[in-house]
């Protein structure tokens, strides 16, 4: 059967662009990084200033690089406000997100202020534990940043799925694979961030590496179980253009080859060496993002 | 209050545009984008070969995805249930645009704000009907209260099978059409389709 159709829809292409790309590729940075330091202090708080530290910043830095995407990326970047003093459209997630940035933006100010505090103002000092109602402060800082970060790390998919612009956030596992891919991305610069952690002892390297081979597991099951998933329709073609089309050379050697089977195979044979654990920390960083693009994208 | 919907003709539909032009017109829409535009399919082989228009513009859903997708609240719904933009209140982050299945929200490069068709609700709220449904000189578009049943628009569509565009989104929408050559899936949401198995050489 002869179909043509030539009459154009009012808006054929995509409204998002490269900018939107990027962000739904860094903000999941900082998400797992706050995750990851959080895990960290708790299991080794007494040697985690340094990593607190420099981690705190790098989160706070990347998230408003992330919300300075978002400000660039709208047709009157000066009217960014509304995102935030609107309250009317709950059900908007990326009304949610944007209010969700600027709270854990907030938060990562006072877990830094909090942080300077206990080392007694001065950066390499060492800790005083927290007492009083700073204790209080200081742990309803740590568990709200938590909670913030787990939103921030899933909330991208529900933007996602409610449009028509990247089927594979519509499918069951995109949300995991949102959520594991933060976390990924923060496991990958906390093991960059030990390279120049004096601090750093080898047991807590070899928890990061087991860490991070158990979410690399998890990782690759979770791919596996939403691909099987898709069911017919736009996610099933996006799928099939992710597997055997066009995207099909990013997502093998991008996504399976330098996100999984590189660092598993540094981390497996090469060891808590320095140079090892880098190549690892890029490479899940790469694959990681490239995964997050292409849902965003296919 | 009335409800307001429209219902598309697609038998007396023929392709002239002037729909289209009035909704310009109307509205003093920019080049290369539309409020309201009429597609066309061809569809059949040799020697039976046919060509559907098909008018298509904002469905003013009943859920519909925009209005829930806007985080500045710029997107609201009239008593009447005209789906309309503020464009004081929009920052042009484009999700309406990403949200809504039939592409019927385009960027206005001369305000910088997202911009569709509103039913004509400054016409509408003097009583008067859309500027494309006045212009259309077939009469296929009904314009009218969807309860009232002694309205013309509820009365046709008693009196026909309707359908709407792309059903499965299940946005309810409240443009509906009387499709008998059942055209509309037809519509791709990929702008242009062009059959390159066609026999046609380029000269």
């Amino acid at each position: 059967m002869l179909i043509t159709l030539a009459g154009s829809a009012p808006l054929p292409q995509s409204p998002w662009g490269g900018l939107l790309a990027a962000y739904f590729t860094l903000v999941g940075i900082p998400s797992g990084l706050t995750m990851a330091t959080l895990w960290h202090r708790d299991r080794f708080g007494a040697t985690s200033t340094v990593l607190d530290w420099r981690s705190t910043w790098i989160c706070l830095v990347v998230l408003g690089l992330a919300g300075l995407l978002l400000t660039v990326d709208l047709g009157r970047p000066e009217r960014f406000f509304l995102m935030l003093t609107r309250f009317g459209n709950w059900d908007s997630p990326i009304s949610l997100g944007a209010k969700i940035i600027a709270v854990k933006m907030l938060l990562l100010v006072v877990a830094l202020y909090l942080l300077w505090r206990r080392r007694g103002g001065a950066v390499d000092a060492g800790v005083e534990p927290a007492r009083g109602a700073t204790f209080v402060l200081d742990r309803g800082t740590a568990w709200l940043l938590g909670a913030t970060s787990f939103a921030l790390a899933v909330y991208p998919v529900a933007v996602l799925a409610r449009t028509w612009v990247s089927p594979l956030a519509n499918t069951s596992g995109s949300a995991l694979l949102y959520l594991i891919t933060s976390l990924l991305m923060g496991a990958a610069i906390v093991q960059a961030l030990h390279i120049f952690d004096d601090q750093a002892t080898e047991q807590q390297l070899a928890a990061h590496g087991r860490a991070t081979l158990a979410l690399l597991g998890a990782y690759a099951v979770t791919m596996v179980f939403s691909a099987i998933s898709v069911s017919n329709g736009p996610a099933e073609r996006a799928l099939t253009s992710l597997l055997a089309g066009e995207w099909a050379p990013l997502f093998y050697a991008g996504v399976l080859g330098l996100g999984v089977v590189v660092p598993v195979v540094i981390l497996i044979a090469a060891g808590r060496g320095r140079a090892g654990r880098a190549v690892a920390a890029v490479a899940i960083l790469t694959g990681a993002a490239t995964l997050r693009y292409l849902i965003f994208a296919v | 209050m009335p409800r307001f919907g429209m219902l598309i003709d697609l038998n007396t539909c023929i392709g002239c545009h002037a729909c289209s032009v009035a909704c310009k017109n109307e509205f003093d829409v920019p080049l290369g984008v539309f409020r309201d535009t009429v597609k066309y399919v061809e569809d059949g082989a040799y020697p039976n070969p046919t060509r559907h228009f098909i008018p298509v513009l904002c469905n003013h859903c009943e859920d519909a995805p925009c209005l829930n997708a806007c985080p500045t609240d710029a997107i609201t719904r009239l008593p009447n249930g005209e789906v309309v933009i503020n464009e004081g209140d929009c920052n042009l982050n484009r999700f309406c645009m990403a949200a809504c299945p039939y592409g019927a929200i385009y960027e206005d490069p001369q305000t910088q704000t997202a911009s569709k068709c509103t039913f004509c609700d400054h016409r509408t709220s003097q009583g008067e009907a859309p500027a494309c449904v006045e212009a259309c000189p077939t009469n296929c578009r009904i314009f009218g209260d969807l309860d009232d049943p002694d309205s013309e628009i509820a009365t046709r569509m008693r009196e026909n099978d309707t359908t709407v565009w792309k059903p499965d989104e299940h946005t309810a929408p409240r443009v509906f059409y009387v499709d008998p050559k059942h055209a509309l899936p037809l519509i791709v949401n990929d702008g242009v389709q062009v059959d390159k198995t066609a026999d046609l050489q380029d000269s």
